[in-house]
């Protein structure tokens, strides 16, 4: 089905139209958002999140940017707030357990991309925790470019920002990669 | 360690396409199954709980309205007492003075 043909269908609630959609987009916003969040089963409901918000707020698309345009726009900023509410929802675990300590502690599973093959998971690793430091833009194009693949134009598209910004983020995004990494290298020595 | 550090920055090179967990269109259209029926309930409730609301609003104007007027009575009495308390100041400025002489 042509890319008009499908928002024309999905506006008017045709499931089939739902169901295209979702086979198309599924893997897209998965390993999108599966780099971002770094939990598996976290990135499962949010995929489900990002199809009900499409499928609710498709009437509102007024096609001035291509459908994945504004699929990547709606995955990244349901990302974020996802991660805010996790941050919060941390803050408050340990604000409770100042006054109720019970000896246990919160245990934050280790993630390992399903995508990487075996021989480079622990350097993967590494990279992955490194991209869980950088802040909310750097996060984004740089994941973006460097694990979706994408352009410098589509990425400048996506995030509403020119193309000189966006090289700007990503070099900036790698300096501070190296910065951690160097670290936590030297630390392991 | 500038070899180390590329290595580690290659690793997510030819990185593998992810996939969702299986069954989950039928997953999906269960929650937006959900999520609407939620919303229904919502909509439902919408009009009575704004009604609700609205006549609360106006119960709480309305109760500081006719205080309000009532208050007036307290005003004339505050200023009968103003009244009382500065002749009583002026009358204690008199009998000093009268003491003095």
């Amino acid at each position: 089905m042509e890319e008009k043909n499908l928002i024309k269908n999905l506006k008017l609630r045709d499931e089939q139209a739902f169901r295209i959609l979702v086979d198309k987009y599924k893997n897209l916003i998965f390993n999108t958002s599966v780099s971002i969040i770094q939990n598996l089963d976290e990135t499962d409901d949010l995929t489900q999140e990002v199809f009900i918000q499409i499928y609710k707020s498709i009437k509102t698309f007024k096609e001035k940017s291509s459908l994945s345009t504004w699929i990547y726009k709606i995955t990244l900023t349901k990302c974020f707030e996802h991660l805010r509410f996790k941050r919060r929802k941390k803050r408050f675990a340990n604000f409770v357990n100042l006054f109720k300590d019970d000896g246990s502690i919160i245990d934050v599973p280790e993630f390992n991309h399903p995508g990487i093959i075996l021989e480079k998971k622990e350097d993967a690793k590494l990279l992955f925790d490194a991209i869980n430091q950088l802040n909310d833009e750097q996060k984004s194009t740089y994941v973006l470019k460097n694990i979706e693949g994408l352009s410098y134009k589509k990425i400048s598209k996506i995030m509403n920002k020119s193309t000189s910004s966006i090289e700007s983020l990503i070099f900036r995004a790698k300096k501070n990669l190296k910065n951690y990494i160097e670290k936590k290298l030297n630390n392991k020595k | 360690m500038k070899n180390r550090i590329d290595k580690i920055f290659k690793s997510i090179e030819g990185i593998k396409q992810a996939n969702v967990k299986p069954f989950f269109y039928t997953r999906l259209t269960s929650k937006l199954k959900n999520s609407q029926n939620a919303e229904v309930i919502y909509f439902k409730y919408e009009r009575a709980f704004q009604i609700a609301l609205i006549s609360f609003l106006i119960t709480i104007n309305i109760f500081f309205i006719l205080n309000n007027n009532g208050s007036d009575d307290e005003n004339i009495l505050s200023a009968d007492l103003e009244e009382v308390y500065f002749e009583s100041n002026k009358n204690d400025i008199i009998n000093l003075t009268t003491n003095e002489e």
